[in-house]
């Protein structure tokens, strides 16, 4: 039974977005799935890690990896300046929760924004992939894509990314690979 | 706390109780009846109704409404518990463990094994009615009207209860079970009126008088899973005012006033609870992020030069620092179980198989009081059971054949757990016949595991077993023939950071022996520097550090004579690094052999509380983990048999990477 | 949960039908909060009440201490065993 039905829910459908900035465009992210937003700082970097995985950092005593969306989206890595920052978002996989970093240029502000703001339909020639934008926000100068979090921040499909960068070493004799070696604990 | 919740620990307390369950009734089949495991075998019984029946779970309240009513029966010697009754109680046991894994797993509980529960409870009903057809009577009550004494109950339930998915209502109703309720008063004062509530706000009070010859633990049960944030007060009203208000401790462990005068009522098993509080391991992995955190944080101020700069501050900073380790050190002790968690399946193990294969086993457990982190006690028993169970398949030897061997008919098992020096070592050994070389070898030249002509030790030997895809048994039974092979085992008690050993000797048994570190969540590292990044390694592979110069043309050092191959950590990573005067050289152990590894500079020794990577990282290769150091930053940790692994490799390859300086 | 309201001069009649309970509280709540204004007596039908409980009394008595004058009438079966194990026949005024 979910407790509390009321609460949460936005009256008549109004939600939250988050604008934030990256590589010269505004995009939004609906304000469910965000934990918190952090400066950028601290972020110790992987060895032999593809691009999009610019690192790991300390929240609080939890390890966090930090993704870098430009590079997700097929764009330049992402240059760090006064505004960037992290967005921390849950990923939800399964039963398990687990929280992500996302580096973005600057967030800008937080919208309510009227059910009838939202179209539906993601539009092409955005330069996105279609499965990554969930709608598009109504707005003077245009639209604004909105993400679909679940698809950018895919964990089957990020780790698949992963496992192919490291291509080059998958035919392991099992006898020399301890290499999952206390991920366990 | 929620409803998913409070399930969530009516299936934990139910299995525990099954637990209890199984080892009274194996006691019972070993070593007789006594009225302890009888009371045993009740009390789970009667414990699961309850829970049960607070949650509407038909099915379960039904079943062990059957089984209790025996139970009084044989708990008053009105019937006796033979070794066919036992058997029946076993396998109602068993049925109640698949309701239980059924209500985790969300299942429909009357689709569970309907057939199977149809006929257990006609067998039940047949003793039942056999036995005492006079028999009715709620049983709570048969213990004598005489006994019967009035309780004053005073329920101020937690604001959420209702939206926990919880009624007062079925509190009541389940008192009602228990004995005559003589008085309700439901108080509505604090009830505001409707614009002001909140629907799911429990507002309501109830004061009631309940006459029942239950104990106080008993009715004090009733409301185990309102316990959280309720204020629950039980009074027994017949006996002097000096008998002090019991209440029912909340989970959270404020205080817990058990004056029980003369309530003989309170059984072990309540007594055990009113000392154990029971938490998510998820908040203590919280409490541990954060301890840690702690730990780190009180190194930097040690460190800060305001107070290097004054004794005094310097002196109260070290005393804080030592606190801080201690609470870290009691943080993750919590974290520590007994590893009879895992020991006590194996008896019913151990019966069931005697049974199957008509072999007389004596199991023998010691040592089940040794600690060591939960998390490797989960993923323990696979491996264990799939040792013990070889064991009893192909080690230990059927009754004709021992005799035949002069061995005495009934063979021993023996699983014995102890510490030794920082590490748990567990041992699985039986007086079996032993492994036989010169069949696995046979077996492993057959499988092309190993060249015919090969020279192997006899340790070389027995560790062939631990080879992928090698099985010993000529005919593959349906214990052991489970498609997991003892690979599988060996790759579980390696991701546990530990090693298994096999000791044999042809005709006279087995002993497996397994070493596990005490706990995976801390280790003692060593931190080395490459360019900008900082990276540490096990300190107990670390066996030198050396001054690095290359002279040769390889990568192969020159230790005192010895060769030495090595690898840059720079190159394999592809870091810019300019090393301020001489590189380093760490010599690392990895299992069998030695390898090198040229890093900037040391930082030093830490204990590093070790972060699982867990989420997306989990599959990159060449680190095991990572940690937290004293600025806050991440260090990754280095899978060194991986690295050397990959470094193996890529010296195969035509084109060697690894240019010399 | 139906809830049909009757406003007449000098009397409003409710009649709540189906379940009651934790998961329409807040509903009934929401709906019987129409009546809160109404300064007639109120008559509340309880007899096609199927199911009801703590939360769903909760709620008819949190209408009462609104109101001040509510009747609640003719209680169904389900409304009455609640009722009774719970000792509240003297808070609800029940006309029969």
């Amino acid at each position: 039974m979910e407790t509390k039905p009321q609460q949460g829910k936005q009256e008549n459908g109004v939600r939250q977005y988050l604008m934030f900035n990256l590589g010269g465009e505004t995009y939004g992210v609906g304000i469910n799935a965000i934990r918190e937003i952090i400066e950028y700082q601290g972020v110790t970097g992987i060895p032999l890690a593809p691009a999009f995985l610019r690192g790991v950092i300390n929240l609080r005593g939890a390890v966090v990896p930090v993704l870098d969306l430009s590079v997700r989206f097929g764009r330049a890595v992402t240059s760090i300046n006064r505004r960037t920052c992290i967005v921390i978002v849950e990923a939800v996989q399964g039963d398990a929760i687990h929280l992500l970093g996302v580096i973005v240029d600057g967030v800008t502000e937080v919208r309510e924004v009227e059910p009838d703001q939202v179209e539906q339909q993601p539009q092409f020639g955005l330069g996105l992939r279609s499965d990554f934008v969930a709608g598009m926000l109504k707005r003077e100068q245009g639209f604004i894509p909105v993400l679909d979090l679940a698809a950018v921040l895919s964990t089957r499909e990020l780790e698949s990314l992963i496992d192919s960068a490291q291509a080059p070493s998958t035919t392991t004799p099992s006898t020399m690979t301890p290499a999952t070696l206390a991920r366990a604990g | 706390m929620d409803l998913n919740e409070s399930l969530g620990i009516l299936v934990q307390e139910a299995r525990e109780l099954l637990a209890d369950m199984e080892v009274a009734l194996l006691a019972i089949e070993a070593h007789g009846v006594e009225p302890d495991r009888i009371n045993a075998l009740f009390r789970a019984a009667h414990t699961i109704k309850g829970s049960a029946g607070l949650f509407g779970l038909d099915p379960i309240v039904s079943f062990t409404h059957l089984m209790e009513s025996l139970l009084v029966d044989v708990r008053s010697g009105e019937l006796a518990l033979e070794p066919e009754l036992a058997g029946l109680m076993f396998n109602c046991a068993d049925h109640l463990g698949s309701l239980i894994d059924c209500l985790e797993a969300g299942g429909d509980l009357s689709a569970c094994e309907p057939d199977l529960r149809m006929v257990l409870m006609d067998s039940l009903r047949d003793y039942w009615q056999a036995e005492c057809p006079a028999a009715a009577a709620a049983p709570a009550l048969l213990a004598g009207s005489t006994d019967a004494r009035t309780w004053q109950i005073q329920l101020r339930f937690a604001p959420d209860l209702l939206a926990q998915g919880m009624d007062p209502q079925s509190f009541l109703l389940y008192l009602t079970n228990l004995g005559e309720l003589l008085s309700i008063n439901t108080g509505t004062e604090t009830l505001p009126a409707l614009a002001e509530m909140d629907p799911e706000i429990c507002y309501l009070t109830f004061d009631l008088e309940l006459l029942t010859a239950a104990s106080e633990a008993e009715i004090a049960a009733t409301f185990d899973f309102a316990r959280d944030g309720s204020d629950i007060r039980i009074r027994c009203l017949d006996e002097p005012a000096a008998s002090a208000v019991a209440q029912v401790p909340a989970p959270t462990g404020k205080t817990v006033i058990n004056t029980g005068t003369g309530n003989t009522g309170t059984s072990p098993r309540n007594g055990r609870e009113s000392s154990l509080i029971k938490v998510d391991s998820r908040k203590l992995d919280e409490l541990i992020d954060a301890v840690g955190e702690l730990v780190i944080r009180s190194a930097s101020c040690h460190a800060h030069p305001v107070i290097r700069g004054n004794s005094a501050l310097a002196e109260l900073m070290e005393s804080v620092g030592g606190l801080v380790e201690q609470i870290r050190d009691r943080a993750l002790n919590m974290r520590m179980v007994p590893i009879g968690e895992v020991f006590q399946r194996f008896p019913r193990v151990v019966r069931d198989v005697c049974q199957e294969l008509g072999k007389r086993i004596d199991l023998q457990i010691s040592g089940a009081d040794t600690e060591l982190d939960k998390s490797m006690v989960e993923k323990l028993t696979d491996p264990l059971l799939h040792i013990v169970r070889n064991a009893m398949d192909h080690g230990i030897e059927p009754v004709a054949d021992r005799v035949a061997a002069g061995k005495p008919e009934q063979g021993i098992l023996r699983l014995n757990a102890y510490h030794q020096s920082g590490a748990v070592v567990i041992e699985i050994s039986d007086d079996g016949r032993g492994l036989d070389t010169a069949k696995i070898l046979r077996k492993a030249v057959e499988r092309g595991l190993v060249a015919p002509e090969a020279k192997l030790t006899e340790r070389d030997i027995f560790n062939l077993i631990f080879a992928a895809g090698f099985s010993t048994a000529d005919q593959v039974t349906d214990l052991s023939g489970r498609g997991v092979g003892m690979d599988v085992v060996r790759q579980n008690i390696e991701q546990l950071r530990g090693s298994i050993d096999i000791q044999s000797t042809k005709g006279a048994g087995t002993r497996f022996h397994i070493q596990l570190p005490l706990t995976l969540a801390i280790i003692d590292g060593f931190e080395v520097a490459v360019g900008d990044s900082h990276f540490v390694l096990p300190l107990d592979m670390v066996v030198e550090c050396l001054e690095f110069s290359a002279s040769t043309g390889n990568d192969i050092f020159n230790l005192r004579g010895q060769p030495l191959p090595y690898l840059r950590l720079a190159q394999q990573f592809g870091i810019d690094s300019t090393p301020e005067g001489r590189e380093c050289l760490v010599v690392l152990q990895c299992g069998e052999q030695r390898a090198g590894l040229v890093v900037d500079r040391f930082v030093g020794e830490l204990q590093a509380v070790i972060k699982p990577l867990g989420h997306l990282l989990g599959s990159m290769r060449g680190f095991s983990g990572s940690t937290i150091l004293g600025d806050g930053s991440v260090a990754l940790l280095l899978d060194i048999p991986a690295l050397v692994a990959r470094a193996a490799r890529s010296a195969t390859q035509p084109l060697s990477l690894h240019g010399a300086t | 949960m139906p809830v049909d309201i009757e406003t007449n001069p000098g009397l409003t009649q409710v009649k709540i039908s189906g379940s009651c309970t934790i998961f329409e509280a807040a509903e009934l709540r929401q709906t019987l909060l129409a009546v809160a204004g109404v300064a007639t007596p109120v008559v509340v039908d309880l007899s096609a009440i199927s199911d009801i409980d703590t939360a769903g009394l909760q709620v008819l008595l949190a209408l009462q201490k609104q109101c001040g004058l509510v009747l609640f009438s003719k209680p169904s079966r389900a409304m009455q065993t609640a009722l009774d194990l719970l000792n509240l026949n003297r808070c609800f005024s029940i006309e029969a």
